[in-house]
């Protein structure tokens, strides 16, 4: 059996596991053109932007053809229940200081009412109802 | 990271220190999950599993996915190389290039924290990181390869690959670039991860395609399958038609399939999946428990996700159980982390007293020694040259009067006023020493004598007279500066009185007769029940928030009443709390002072998981709970389904095809059943079909027949031996003409508008 796990961390040579991916295969193209060529890396939103002009710009394209951003799911037509920021329960009541929502007097008295500062709006992160300054 | 064990009776000292698991196991409270350094889970692979390939027409079937990549031959009935789908680049200290993929990265320390995803998010951005992906594969795959091995500076074998849905343009471009140009591939085709799973399921009701295990019986499920497909051969037009939930690692993707091609503009995608869902754990747990003693790695919370997260079937009903302290107590999951053993040595009485004793002596003679130090430095000194000069003065008596002026020309003064002036001087520092060095006490200062003061001025002569003045200066400053003493000292007295009145705590006054009461009442009142006390009725006012924390352990003014020695010992009040502690399910009686520490240690670095088990998975239903603006799984697909008619409608609904590694969360087949009946045509005949009957701790591809993570490879592997995927193979010359980003469309495949793409 040939177990990656089975062997001890110490025992491995580090080196010998590295050349697999650094050293010159013989199944590589030797007369291979330098990758990439002009282009330089592009973060996700620019080059997404970039395809949706690209797409835009054909003549042929169809009102429904699907692309990375059209196949993006649709809001939800239901209303949007409400939980408890802190535990999960349902929540019944709203802090009107910070907008977190909880289930009862005893989460009210226990853990938002001692909250430290900042803390609130970590809580509020989690369903991106958080204050963001720019 | 243990301090050393000590000799003593501790439960571990037979164990080794250094090993967790040891140290973990000798606690007395057992937790439901152990959390150490949780390794990518192992891929075992048995070479003589794999037959070797010497036709180069075989394809090379890889399933590039977000959390793995999988790759493998077509004729393989499982993948070869599986491995998670990350690299690590890094100079290493020796200045060497180092580049780790897959597993490789957990086995050095540097390369850890090096890691990277081969994809950003749920897109594949660059194809440097895939190149060391395909170099990792391709090396690992040449020995199964006659054509392969024999080194040609080219992949012989044609390749076939997954794609996320709706691929960037980009993303693809730059993969067909990279296979063409650095490894030569004869062709190239691509195809969408979900829909292969779902083309290896049509062949495997078909009896196309046999399970992992082929060698292995797998009859419980045999028989199901032999129904489903009893069902399918009525009506042949059905067998293709489907709906896909692929509950990916980055995002879950819906995908309508009708009369056996797939209607990619009706696909829609959620952006959640598992590891959206193990980072929420552990923010949750990050919030849950802010003074946690360790940090807690991305990993070992995903571990925790796998391992604790279900569906439920009816959140709202399950929620409003839980909303109850005891059921949720016991509904939690407490997840156990190593934590350093308490370096504690339990001593009898005798040896406590011996001890104690060793130690006031030993404090005795600490401080002998630095007044002893203290006297040498100061002291001797100043005293020996006092002695010295009063020796002159003394000698004077003796002497004639020219003798002493010698005496003091000697000892280097003029006269005798300067001698005294100096004389008085270091008695005044001497003194200061010796108060220094503890020799003297400030109490024991003499008494200065003030002899005219009390004669009667005609009595003296005017000599004396201006002496007595003196005096009686003299004597007014000593009397203000004792009386100022004593002054000082009432007034010290007096603030500490103060102080005392303060430190008696009547709130501990009113305790103490709250307990007298209680446990009076106890005893004599029979409607007075220990549910009635002042201290179970705060408990039970904080039980939720301490439930919700604290799983089922004890609260803590229970656990300190039945450990506390000052509790009233001898009525029922004491066997009650014992009871209920019993009842909790915890051994009351403390064995001894070590367990104690230990488990307390235990429990700081313990996690307790109770709503989070539902409410984590609950967000692919209900996407708002993360903040996702986006319909859930359940919704979504009812919208889907309901948008077509009603006869291609009930052929889908009759292949609801959940696949991808989240649907191994446990409990979504009657969750989702119960969710689309509402969202569909009454009483519609719904059959939803997942893989997922295997346990999460299951040895990855071993014996059980369908494994989700595994499903698009082997559909994959399936069909690239059909006659359709010979069609639809992008060939080096097609690339070159047609663009970078160029598809040819199959049933599987994402769609392609035609044109050119130029990045």
């Amino acid at each position: 059996m040939v177990s990656l796990q089975a062997q001890a961390p110490g025992a491995v040579d580090l080196q010998a596991q590295s050349d697999i991916c650094t050293k010159v295969h013989s199944f590589k193209n030797p007369n291979r053109p330098p990758p990439g060529g002009a282009r330089r890396f592009k973060p996700a939103r620019q080059m997404l932007g970039d395809e949706i002009k690209y797409l835009q710009s054909k003549l042929n394209i169809k009102f429904d053809t699907p692309t990375y951003v059209s196949v993006a799911a649709p809001p939800s037509l239901k209303p949007a229940k409400h939980y408890c920021d802190i535990t999960g329960l349902p929540a019944r009541y709203k802090n009107p200081s910070n907008g977190l929502r909880f289930y009862n007097v005893e989460i009210y008295q226990e853990v938002i009412k001692h909250m430290p500062p900042g803390v609130d709006q970590e809580y509020l992160s989690l369903r991106g109802a958080n204050v963001v300054l720019k | 990271m243990a301090p050393g064990q000590s000799s003593a009776s501790t439960p571990s000292a037979s164990t080794p220190a250094s090993n967790p698991q040891n140290r973990y196991r000798n606690i007395r409270y057992k937790s439901d999950l152990y959390v150490d350094d949780v390794p990518n889970e192992a891929y075992t692979r048995d070479p003589t599993d794999f037959k070797v390939v010497s036709d180069e027409h075989e394809a090379i079937v890889i399933d590039n996915g977000t959390s793995h990549l999988r790759a493998g031959f077509a004729s393989h009935s499982r993948p070869y190389i599986n491995e998670p789908n990350q690299a690590a680049k890094f100079t290493s200290r020796k200045s060497v290039r180092t580049v780790m993929y897959g597993r490789d990265c957990d086995l050095d320390n540097t390369a850890k924290g090096y890691v990277k995803p081969i994809f950003d998010g749920d897109i594949l951005l660059t194809n440097e990181l895939l190149e060391t992906a395909l170099d990792y594969s391709f090396h690992h795959l040449s020995p199964l390869s006659r054509p392969l091995s024999a080194g040609p500076s080219a992949i012989p074998h044609p390749v076939v690959m997954t794609e996320r849905l709706a691929s960037p343009l980009y993303s693809r471009s730059i993969t067909s670039e990279l296979l063409f140009e650095a490894y030569s591939v004869p062709s190239v085709t691509y195809g969408v991860d979900s829909l292969f799973a779902f083309e290896g399921l049509q062949a495997r009701r078909k009896g196309l395609l046999s399970g992992i295990g082929q060698n292995k019986s797998v009859s419980g499920r045999s028989s199901k399958r032999g129904q489903h497909g009893a069902t399918f051969k009525e009506s042949a037009a059905a067998e293709e038609s489907g709906l896909i939930i692929n509950m990916g690692n980055m995002s879950t993707t819906l995908i309508p399939v009708l009369n056996g091609k797939s209607l990619m503009n009706r696909a829609k995608r959620i952006p959640w999946g598992g590891s959206q869902a193990s980072d929420l754990t552990l923010r949750l747990m990050q919030l849950k428990y802010p003074g946690f003693p360790m940090r807690v790695s991305p990993r070992q919370a995903n571990y925790i996700a796998h391992r604790t997260l279900r569906f439920a079937t009816d959140y709202e009903t399950e929620l409003s159980t839980l909303s109850s302290p005891t059921v949720m107590a016991k509904a939690s999951t407490s997840v156990q982390f190593p934590y350093p053993v308490p370096d504690v040595v339990h001593r009898s009485e005798e040896e406590l007293a011996a001890m104690a004793e060793k130690r006031k002596e030993q404090g005795k003679k600490l401080q002998e020694i630095t007044q002893k130090r203290n006297r040498e430095r100061v002291g001797i000194p100043y005293l020996s040259d006092l002695l010295g000069l009063k020796d002159v003065l003394d000698s004077k008596v003796n002497m004639t009067e020219e003798e002493f002026e010698d005496a003091l020309f000697h000892v280097g003064y003029q006269n005798e006023q300067e001698l005294t002036s100096d004389i008085k001087d270091l008695e005044r520092k001497v003194k200061a020493a010796r108060l220094r060095a503890g020799e003297v006490d400030e109490e024991t200062e003499e008494i200065p004598s003030f002899p005219l003061v009390n004669i009667p001025d005609s009595e003296l002569d005017p000599e004396q007279k201006q002496e007595k003045r003196r005096q009686r200066m003299l004597k007014a400053n000593y009397d203000s500066r004792i009386k100022a003493k004593a002054e000082k000292q009432a007034e010290k007295e007096r603030l500490a009185e103060q102080d005392g009145a303060e430190e008696v705590d009547e709130e501990a006054v009113d305790q103490d007769r709250l307990n007298d009461l209680e446990a009076k009442l106890l005893k004599y009142d029979p409607t007075f029940t220990v549910e009635d006390t002042m201290e179970a009725i705060s408990n039970r006012q904080s039980a939720l928030v301490h439930a919700f924390l604290r799983g089922n352990e004890l609260q803590r003014g229970v656990a300190m009443k039945k450990g506390g020695d000052d509790a009233e010992p001898t009525d029922g009040a004491e066997d009650d709390l014992r009871s209920i502690s019993l009842d909790l399910g915890i051994a009351t009686e403390s064995s001894n002072q070590y367990q104690q520490q230990e488990e307390e240690l235990a429990r700081a670095y313990r996690l307790h998981l109770n709503v989070e088990k539902i409410r984590i998975p609950e967000v692919w239903f209900q996407p708002s709970i993360a903040g996702v603006d986006c319909a859930g799984i359940a919704e979504l697909a009812g919208y889907i389904l309901n948008s077509f008619g009603e006869e291609d409608k009930r052929k889908m609904m009759q292949c609801i095809y959940v696949t991808g590694g989240c649907s191994l969360i446990p409990n979504i087949k009657p969750r989702l059943e119960r969710d689309l009946t509402s969202v569909l045509p009454f009483r519609a005949p719904l059959n939803i079909i997942t893989d997922n009957s295997m346990p999460f701790d299951w040895p990855i591809a071993q014996e059980w027949p369908m494994d989700p993570r595994l499903s698009a490879w082997q559909g994959m592997a399936h069909w690239a031996r059909t006659e359709e995927a010979q069609k639809a193979k992008i060939s080096r010359a097609e690339w070159e003409e047609c663009g970078s980003s160029w598809l040819k469309e199959h049933r599987w495949s994402n769609w392609w508008d035609e044109g050119h793409y130029i990045d």
